[in-house]
C-alpha cells in the first residue's frame, strides 16, 4: 500500500482523535484535572444521533448537531451537578469521580441501546480513486468536520471576548475572577464546547465504523495520549498529538525492524497495535513530560 | 458397525426401562450460554431458537431419530418432568459469560450447561464447569484447546484442527495460490484456525503464509491491521470473523481496495453472511465452508419445523448443532436415571453413539470432541451463499 493512503489513513485517525483531545486538554486547561468521562460523550452524542436519525428519521448531519447540542448541555449539567460541587477537591478525587462518571455513561448507553453494534442508516461508501489514494465521501466529511471545529475554535480563541476569557481563566482563575470575568460561566462553556466537540467525534467515528458502547473507552488511551503529547491544557498541542500518535500507530506495524539485521524482516504483530500508544506515552512522559508544546502544570 | 449396534440396543433397554415416571413433579432444569446481544448476536439467537425447538418436541413427546432408520418414543419431558432451559446472555463477553455460568452453577443449580458458541467464551466457562463437576456442551466452539479442559466438557462441532486443515486444501486447489494471508481473530478458535491452516498450506503444498494477523476484538478501526495482512503480496488470504467484526472488516477493506487477487476462503461463512446483507459488495466473492447442514434429513427433521415456528430460513447453521445438543443432554439425563452431573457425563458417551444428528454423526471421543465433521463448501456471490463444487469433484 501507497505511504499516501497511510498518510491519508493517519490523517482521519488524528481527526477523530483530535477532536476528542481537544475537549479533553481544553477542560484540563482551565480545571487542571484529567477527565477520563470524557471519551464517553462521544458514545451518548453517536447514540444521540442514532436516535434522531432512526426514530425521528432525521439527515445524520442534522441528528448529529441536535446531538452536539444535548451532549453539550449534559456536559454542562455534569459540571453544574457534580464538578461545580468539588471545584476545590484534591486532583485525585475529581480523576476518581469522572472515573465513575466514566462508567454510568457507559453502561447508560448499553441499558438504553442494548451492547450490540449498531450502523447508522448510511449507504456503502464508494471510494474516489485519487492518485495512489483511496478516499471515501464520508472520510471527506470526517477530514473537513475536524478542520471546521478546528479553526472555529481557533476564531473562538483568539477573536472573541469569550475566547479571551477563555484563556484569561486558565491562566490564573482568580486573577481573571478579580478582574470581573465570570469564571463559572466560562468553565460551563468550556464543559459545553468540550462534550460537544467529543459528540461529533462520536458521531463521525460511528459512521465511518460502527457504534459501540466501548467505542469510547476503545479509544481513552490514544485520547489521553494525544494530549499529553502536544502538551496537556494546549489546544493546538491536542491536534499536533493526535497527529503524531496516528502517524506512529498506522506506521509503527509497518515498518520492518528486522531490517536492522542483514537480510531480516520482522513486523510488529498487529496484536500490539495498541501498544503503540502505550509506548508513545510512556516516552513522553519519560523525556518530555510537558509535552511537545509545553503543557500547564497543576496548580 | 456392531458396536453401535450393540450400544443402540442397550441404550433402547435403558431408556425403556428408565425411571420414566407420568407427570412427576417439578422440573428438570438446565441452563444455556448464548451471546443474545454483541458481535454474536445473530449466530446467539439463532442457536436460542434451535435449543427451544428440541425443548418443545422433548416436552411434547416426539419420536428421536436414532442411526439404523429407528425412531425411538421420548418425552413428554425428561425423567417424567418437563425440561426447562434457563436462557442466560452472554453479551459476546468472556466476562459476561462468566458471571452468568457462575450464577448458573451456584445459584440456579443445574447439573448441566449448554454453550456457549465462541471458544473464546467456552474455554473459560467450561474450566469453570469443569472445575465445579457441572457438564457443559459447547455448540459451535471449535479452538483445538478446548479438548484440555477435561471429563466434564463435551462440544457437539468439530474442531479447528480439522478445519483449518480443510480450509489450507480448499483455497489451495481452488485457487492454485501459494503465498496467502491469514487474518483472524486473536483468541483461541481464531489462533487454532491460522495455525493448522497455515502449517498445512506449509506442509502440504510447499505454500507460506506471508503475514499473520490477529486482530482484537470490537475495536474501531481495523484499517493498519488490514494493511499489514497485505505485506508480502499474498495471492489469496484466510479469512476468519465474527458477525459485526467481519463487517467492518470487509467494509474497511473494500473502502481501502484491498483484496487478494485470488479472493478470500472463510471458515464457517454464516458467522457473517447476515451481518453484511446491508451492503453485499463487500464480501462478493468470498468462498469458503459451512459445517455440514444440508440434506433431506436436516431438511425435514429440523429446517421444516423451524420454518414453520420461525416464519423463516435458519439463520445460520448453528441452531442446528444446538438443537443436537439439546437432545443429546435430554437423552443423557433420561439415560442416567437423575440429574446428576456425573452421571450424564458417563451417559453422554454412551447415547453419542446412538442419536442421529440433524448436523451429522455426533460422536464423541474420549475427550468429549467430536470425532468426525462433514463441510460444505459455498461462494457468497448476490448477497447469498450459493453452493460451490469441490475443485476436482
Amino acid at each position: 500500500m501507497a505511504v499516501e493512503q497511510l498518510l491519508l489513513n493517519s490523517l482521519i485517525r488524528a481527526a477523530e482523535l483530535g477532536l476528542l483531545s481537544l475537549g479533553l486538554t481544553l477542560l484540563y486547561g482551565l480545571l487542571r484535572f484529567a477527565n477520563f468521562a470524557h471519551v464517553e460523550f462521544a458514545v451518548v452524542g453517536a447514540y444521540l444521533a442514532l436516535f434522531f436519525n432512526r426514530s425521528w428519521h432525521w439527515p445524520l448531519p442534522a441528528a448529529a448537531l441536535l446531538a452536539m447540542g444535548l451532549t453539550g448541555s449534559l456536559g454542562l449539567a455534569v459540571d453544574r451537578l457534580v464538578f461545580c460541587r468539588l471545584r476545590h477537591a484534591a486532583p485525585v478525587m475529581l480523576m476518581i469521580t469522572s472515573f465513575g462518571l466514566g462508567i454510568a455513561l457507559r453502561e447508560g448507553v448499553r441499558t438504553l441501546w442494548g451492547p450490540a453494534p449498531q450502523l447508522y442508516p448510511l449507504p456503502l461508501q464508494r471510494p474516489w480513486l485519487l492518485g495512489p489514494v483511496r478516499l471515501t465521501p464520508l472520510q471527506l466529511g470526517i477530514l473537513g468536520a475536524a478542520l471546521a471545529c478546528a479553526l472555529l475554535l481557533h476564531l473562538l480563541l483568539t477573536t472573541t471576548r469569550a475566547g479571551m476569557a477563555m484563556r484569561a481563566t486558565a491562566d490564573h482563575p482568580e486573577l481573571a475572577q478579580a478582574c470581573g470575568i465570570a469564571t463559572e460561566r466560562v468553565i460551563g462553556s468550556v464543559w459545553f464546547l468540550g462534550a460537544a466537540f467529543a459528540a461529533l467525534a462520536g458521531v463521525l467515528m460511528g459512521a465511518e465504523t460502527q457504534l459501540h458502547p466501548n467505542m469510547g473507552f476503545a479509544v481513552i488511551i490514544p485520547v489521553f495520549c494525544a494530549a499529553l503529547l502536544g502538551g496537556i491544557g494546549r489546544p493546538y498541542g491536542a491536534l499536533l498529538g493526535a497527529l503524531l500518535l496516528a502517524l506512529a500507530e498506522n506506521a509503527g506495524l509497518r515498518v520492518n525492524f528486522g531490517a536492522l539485521l542483514p537480510g531480516g524482516s520482522w513486523y510488529l504483530p498487529t496484536g500490539y497495535k495498541d501498544a503503540i500508544a502505550f509506548a508513545v506515552l510512556i516516552l513522553v512522559l519519560l523525556l518530555r513530560p510537558q509535552g511537545l508544546l509545553g503543557g500547564k502544570r497543576p496548580r | 458397525m456392531q458396536t453401535w449396534r450393540i450400544r443402540l440396543t442397550g441404550i433402547l433397554l435403558l431408556l425403556a426401562l428408565g425411571p420414566t415416571v407420568q407427570a412427576a413433579q417439578g422440573e428438570v432444569v438446565i441452563g444455556l450460554l448464548t451471546p443474545l446481544t454483541g458481535t454474536n448476536a445473530v449466530q446467539g439467537t439463532d442457536i436460542q431458537r434451535g435449543v427451544a425447538l428440541a425443548v418443545e418436541r422433548i416436552n411434547a413427546g416426539y419420536a428421536v431419530p436414532l442411526k439404523g432408520n429407528l425412531r425411538l418414543p421420548f418425552g413428554p419431558g425428561v425423567l417424567g418432568k418437563p425440561l426447562r432451559v434457563l436462557v442466560e446472555d452472554t453479551e459476546s463477553r468472556p466476562a459476561s459469560a462468566m458471571d452468568a455460568v457462575r450464577k448458573l452453577v451456584n445459584v440456579d443449580k443445574v447439573p448441566l450447561v449448554l454453550g456457549e458458541y465462541a471458544s473464546g467464551i467456552s474455554l473459560p466457562t467450561g474450566q469453570f464447569t469443569n472445575a465445579q463437576g457441572v457438564v457443559q456442551i459447547a455448540i459451535a466452539s471449535t479452538s483445538p484447546a478446548l479438548r484440555d479442559i477435561g471429563p466434564f466438557f463435551f462440544d457437539v462441532m468439530g474442531l479447528d484442527d480439522v478445519a483449518g486443515r480443510a480450509l489450507a486444501r480448499f483455497a489451495v486447489k481452488d485457487s492454485g495460490a501459494r503465498r496467502f494471508t491469514s487474518i483472524v481473530p486473536n483468541n483461541p478458535f481464531g489462533v487454532g484456525i491460522e495455525l493448522h491452516a497455515c502449517k498445512t498450506l506449509e506442509e502440504e503444498f510447499g505454500g507460506q503464509c506471508v503475514a499473520k494477523v490477529r486482530y482484537e476484538l470490537e475495536k474501531p478501526d481495523y484499517r493498519a491491521e488490514l494493511q499489514a495482512a497485505f505485506q508480502g503480496n499474498p495471492e489469496a488470504g484466510f479469512y476468519t470473523a465474527y458477525g459485526t467484526e467481519a463487517r467492518l472488516l470487509f467494509k474497511q477493506a473494500y473502502e481501502l481496495g484491498l483484496k487478494p487477487p485470488k479472493g478470500w476462503y472463510a471458515d464457517y461463512l454464516t458467522m457473517w453472511s447476515n451481518e453484511v446483507a446491508q451492503t453485499p459488495e463487500i464480501a462478493e466473492g468470498v468462498k469458503g465452508f459451512e459445517v455440514g447442514v444440508s440434506g433431506d434429513f436436516y431438511e425435514a427433521e429440523y429446517a421444516q419445523a423451524y420454518r414453520a415456528k420461525y416464519g423463516e430460513a435458519p439463520l445460520t447453521s448453528f441452531g442446528a448443532y444446538a438443537y443436537d445438543a439439546t437432545w443429546l443432554a435430554a437423552l443423557a439425563i433420561q439415560l442416567a436415571g437423575k440429574p446428576d452431573p456425573q452421571a450424564i457425563r458417563a451417559a453422554l458417551h454412551v447415547v453419542d453413539d446412538a442419536y442421529l444428528g440433524v448436523t451429522g454423526d455426533k460422536t464423541f471421543d474420549a475427550d468429549g470432541m467430536q470425532v468426525t465433521e462433514t463441510y460444505q463448501w459455498f461462494i457468497y456471490t448476490g448477497g447469498k451463499l450459493k453452493p460451490y463444487p469441490y475443485p476436482g469433484e
